[in-house]
């Protein structure tokens, strides 16, 4: 097979899949040349012979479909978890880096009484945000 | 409500349109991987888990070319992906069920002409493969098999055509 037969083969089968149109210099060249024209042959042989594996399939698409959909909500629930986690472990490190570097630059005393107004603080605050949430919920 | 409609919605989080986007593309995909792997359960697998990532990524489809060339594409990836992972891809053929022929002998000369055809398939390389069966079943023109493929035009031109080749040789009865 010489060069502008691989040319025309990759013509022929451009045509085949309707990618192209038969040109006249094609026709003239299939015509004289065996291995090409066979070539044309053998698509449309190959087009019949692989028809065989034209599946018909069994219809559970909506079954897939759907149990996709619940893995998916469950990646992201995953994904918004550990997102949500890396968040509160870089705020604590931040916190924490603060209240250290406070406490040895000279400022413990002022975190000591922060800490214990907070903890004094959150036995108001937490019930007073649970009820702000209910409130919010029943309307 | 046509596909550009259908895909808005989905992301927007519409979840009906994006199940009647999944549902119509479903047979293509599930279709065109059972030809690429010839094995039902590694079909169903991969399908699967194409739907998932089409529900999880639905907002990064940039629209630029069809659902179904997206779809596609990432059917293809995870069918390249399960293949890395060495994730059971059977090296025998299983026999899938595809007719119901009217008698016996038409069953046998059947299953043999299936079986030859699923060789001469299984034997070429995967992304040859893939190429082919875009083409030759799906109709997908060259552009579009190229994105799919994530290579040039005149690439999936040499890929179809090697592969047309080799499978003249091999239904020619050769090696």
């Amino acid at each position: 097979m010489d060069k502008r037969c691989g040319i025309t083969q990759k013509d022929l089968m451009d045509i085949f899949y309707q990618e192209k149109q038969l040109n006249n210099e094609i026709k003239t060249h299939i015509k004289t040349c065996k291995g090409c024209s066979e070539y044309f042959e053998s698509l449309h042989s190959i087009k019949k012979e692989m028809s065989i594996l034209e599946f018909d399939q069994e219809n559970n698409s909506l079954e897939i479909i759907n149990k996709a959909f619940v893995i998916a909500e469950l990646q992201e629930k995953r994904k918004k978890e550990k997102i949500e986690f890396s968040l509160f472990v870089l705020v604590a490190l931040i916190i924490i880096s603060i209240v250290i570097s406070s406490a040895i630059s000279g400022y413990g005393n002022v975190v000591f009484l922060l800490q214990v107004a907070s903890l004094s603080l959150s036995p108001i605050i937490v019930p007073l945000m649970f009820i702000k949430k209910l409130r919010k919920e029943s309307d | 409500m046509n596909e550009k409609e259908l895909v808005e919605k989905a992301q927007n989080g519409n979840r009906w349109a994006l199940e009647q986007l999944l549902e119509e593309n479903y047979n293509f995909v599930y279709g065109f991987i059972l030809k690429l792997s010839m094995n039902e359960e590694v079909t169903k697998d991969i399908t699967q888990e194409t739907m998932v990532k089409a529900i999880t990524n639905i907002r990064k489809y940039r629209g630029d070319s069809k659902f179904s060339t997206w779809l596609v594409s990432i059917a293809s990836n995870t069918y390249k992906d399960s293949l890395k992972k060495n994730r059971a891809i059977p090296t025998e053929i299983e026999e899938l069920n595809l007719f119901s022929p009217q008698n016996t002998e038409n069953e046998v000369i059947l299953k043999d002409q299936i079986e030859k055809l699923k060789r001469s398939l299984l034997e070429l390389p995967e992304s040859q493969r893939k190429a082919f069966i875009l083409k030759h079943y799906y109709n997908f023109s060259y552009e579009e098999i190229a994105k799919i493929l994530d290579c040039p035009i005149g690439t999936v031109r040499s890929k179809l055509h090697y592969c047309i080749l080799k499978l003249k040789n091999m239904l020619d009865g050769g090696a």
